[in-house]
């Protein structure tokens, strides 16, 4: 596809990537036999080894053999959490500024997990340097910056992976090829919810109050969009791989509803988002009350999917006949005079009747971060990135920030078209 | 008694409907403690294991059950044998190589009841009197008791789904229409019960994997061979005890044997369904 028609199947709201980025290829990435690798480790630095990079590294470490990944540097601005990434990489050199750390030789490949707005000053100096990068989700704090990665990775040709774990995730996998091949029919309408119910902060040391913008970047404009870039950009990117498109526009609000002790970024959030198909993504968050949890739900006009717990519901499934009883009282409900089956459908122990779905996938071990820092590795190795997986993320990203601006202003927003990629 | 027990009571005023629901599962834990094989102390586990060894003095309850089940082995000519329960036990366990009753101690031959003393003995160890083939049609003859004493003119009743009892007629109609569907062929049969029970004896039943398999629990009084065919013996009279007994004798006995059994019970309707 040549870059006008790229672009305007971008503007009608398409999504090239993801018409590449085919279930199936992520699973034949994992499917692959490793062994043929096994002398040529993948050398690996981290950046930020705070919660979520010490998280990767312990994942790293537990397949670090059997897939050649050895992490040789770590890096951290923060002592105690540079401590953290140490204790898990003994041999590694550890460094407390990151562009020392592009200058080592013989690294393959760092690991962005700093607060958001340190992402994409550090992803483009190390695709500048010739590494592979595989940065956390969401890409950046702006628009531009996320821009700015994209090109980078075009620009130098390196591997740019985003921590988007769903779209290694077997549950999703298979979720999203039951959508694609058209099992729930035609879906219109997608809800998705995230809501905890906690302040959302971390422990500050009571010694060192100036630490506190640092330890909770989350809850700071200057460093995150807090709800939407911490939470809904996961199910953004759900949304649109499921949809094979991106939306045509996005309204929103937000607001601080109750955690109003200082914080910048809202507490209380609700977006909606139009396809151009005219489907609805209907999205909201909080950190008030977590009755409800997270869920992605895809509804078709013949089945729903919920992916967080795993759930795949016909709309009319074929059920073993209820029993008996249960169809003799439906028929006095509604005033018939209905014969009453008996032993029909089991005598031996009678199913229930409510009709609770199936899972996706029979056993859901894992949420695809593992087999995500697999897959990274394994690029990494043949110089080669997943085909439409960086568009996939980037385009999440880019959506992600245009919630933002939709709440920000309380208009319409679309996106621009200088952004395409 | 280890299974489902569903009763509807059409246009019940809600708080009577409750009350009978106490009441009812007041009668079942009762006669679970007479009547369940699974539990170790109810009466009829106690007997079990101990008249091989000596004479049990019974319950005027227990009386009345085992003179019945006397009764009704003499009537149905050894059809209807309550005492086979080691021999299902051995069958259902798989540690019984034949099928066939090669030594002669198991059945209600074995069993001495003396009506006289409330005393019941067994001859050997290898007696036991089974419940399964008469004790939900027992408790139901209980239940419709209270029902009536309370003055429901209308209601159904399914235990397990193969003791189905009715009371009166359906709301909406002359009569409660039931359609009894082979589990494996799926073929069906209506019947149709006014003050009427209809009890359901078969080998096949559909396990939750909708594969049919055998379920061995009845033994041919002729021949001692476990019977084992596709077909249900369908059995409808007003009393849901009988009821029950018929449809194991009718069971056991097969589609061409029950000529004598018609006769002797004519007031009953028997079926068969393949
Ligand atoms: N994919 C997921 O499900 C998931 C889950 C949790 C967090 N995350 C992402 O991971 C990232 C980190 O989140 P976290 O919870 O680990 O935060 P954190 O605050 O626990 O860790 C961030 C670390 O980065 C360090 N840091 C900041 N700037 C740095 C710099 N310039 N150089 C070196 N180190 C620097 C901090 O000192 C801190 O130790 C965020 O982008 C977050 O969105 C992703």
């Amino acid at each position: 596809m040549t870059g006008t028609n790229r672009r305007e199947f971008l503007k009608n709201g398409l999504l090239v990537g993801s018409a590449l980025l085919a279930p199936v290829s992520l699973m034949n990435v994992l499917a692959t036999d490793n062994k043929s690798f096994k002398n040529n480790t993948v050398r690996l630095g981290v950046v930020g080894t705070g919660s979520r990079g010490t998280y990767l590294m312990e994942l790293i470490n537990s397949v670090s053999e059997q897939e050649g990944i050895e992490i040789v540097a770590v890096c951290d601005i923060y002592e105690p959490n540079l401590n953290l990434g140490k204790g898990l990489a003994p041999k590694a050199k550890a460094f407390t500024d990151y562009r020392k750390m592009l200058e080592m030789k013989d690294l393959d490949a760092i690991l962005v997990a700093t607060s958001l707005h340190q992402h994409a000053h550090i992803t483009i100096d190390a695709l500048d340097g010739g590494l592979h990068v595989f940065c956390e989700k969401a890409m950046a704090r702006t628009l531009e910056d996320t821009h700015a990665m994209a090109l980078a990775h075009l620009r130098t040709g390196k591997i740019l992976h985003i921590g988007h774990q769903r779209l290694f995730d077997p549950k999703y996998l298979e979720g999203m090829k039951r959508i694609h091949d058209g099992v729930l029919g035609q879906v219109t309408q997608i809800r998705a919810y995230w809501h905890r119910n906690n302040d959302w902060r971390r422990p500050v040391p009571e010694d060192k109050p100036e630490l506190e913008r640092h330890i909770n970047w989350r809850l700071y404009k200057e460093y995150s969009c807090g709800l939407v870039t911490e939470l809904a950009s996961h199910q953004i990117q759900v949304a649109n791989w499921a949809k094979k498109a991106l939306p045509v526009d996005v309204r929103g609000t937000g607001s601080i509803s109750f955690w109003k002790e200082g914080r910048e970024v809202h507490d209380n959030i609700a977006l909606i988002y139009t396809y151009a198909d005219g489907t609805q993504f209907i999205y909201d968050s909080m950190v008030q009350n977590k009755k409800y949890g997270f869920e992605e739900q895809i509804m078709g006009h013949l089945g729903t999917i919920e992916f967080e717990t795993n759930r795949f519901f016909l709309e009319d499934p074929v059920l073993p006949k209820p029993a008996g009883i249960a169809q003799l009282i439906g028929n006095l409900e509604s005033n018939i005079f209905g014969k009453v089956p008996i032993g029909s459908s089991s005598w031996a122990p009678e199913v229930a009747s409510q009709y609770k779905g199936e899972p996706l996938v029979p056993v859901d071990k894992t949420d695809g971060t593992l087999e995500q820092m697999i897959g990274f590795a394994r690029s990494v190795r043949e110089g080669k990135a997943i085909d439409g997986l960086f568009e996939q993320c980037y385009y999440g990203s880019v959506w992600t920030m245009l919630s933002q601006e939709a709440i920000e202003t309380g208009k319409v927003i679309s996106m621009p078209e200088n952004i395409i990629i | 008694m280890g299974t489902r027990f569903n009763m509807v009571i059409p246009g019940i005023e809600s708080f009577i409907g409750e009350k009978l629901v106490m009441q009812i599962n007041l009668i079942l834990e009762r006669e679970e403690q007479l009547l369940s094989c699974y539990k170790p102390h109810s009466e009829i586990s106690k007997i079990n294991r101990l008249a091989a060894i000596e004479p049990v003095v019974v319950s005027d309850q227990m009386a009345e059950i085992i003179s019945l089940l006397d009764d009704y082995w003499k009537r149905t000519n050894g059809a209807f044998d309550a005492g086979l329960l080691n021999y299902n036990l051995l069958l259902k366990k798989n540690t019984f190589t034949g099928n066939k009753i090669t030594d002669e101690i198991f059945g209600w031959k074995s069993v001495v009841w003396n009506p006289r003393e409330n005393t019941i003995s067994f001859q050997n160890g290898a007696t036991g009197i089974d419940t399964g083939g008469f004790g939900k049609g027992w408790v139901l003859e209980k239940i419709i008791k209270l029902l009536k004493d309370n003055n429901i003119k209308s209601a159904f009743i399914s235990f397990g789904e193969s003791s189905i009892t009715a009371i009166g007629t359906h709301p909406l109609g002359d009569f409660w229409p039931v359609t009894i569907a082979h589990p494996v062929s799926e073929k069906e049969m209506e019947i149709e019960l006014v003050d009427a029970s209809v009890s359901i004896s078969g080998l096949m039943v559909k396990t939750t994997d909708g594969k049919a398999d055998y379920v061995p629990h009845i033994i041919s009084a002729k021949n001692g061979v476990v019977v084992k065919q596709n077909n249900l013996a369908i059995v409808k009279c007003n009393s849901p005890f009988e009821a029950e007994i018929l449809s194991t004798a009718a069971f056991s006995l097969g589609e061409t044997g029950i000529d004598e059994l018609k006769q002797q019970f004519s007031n009953a309707a028997f079926y068969f369904l393949k």
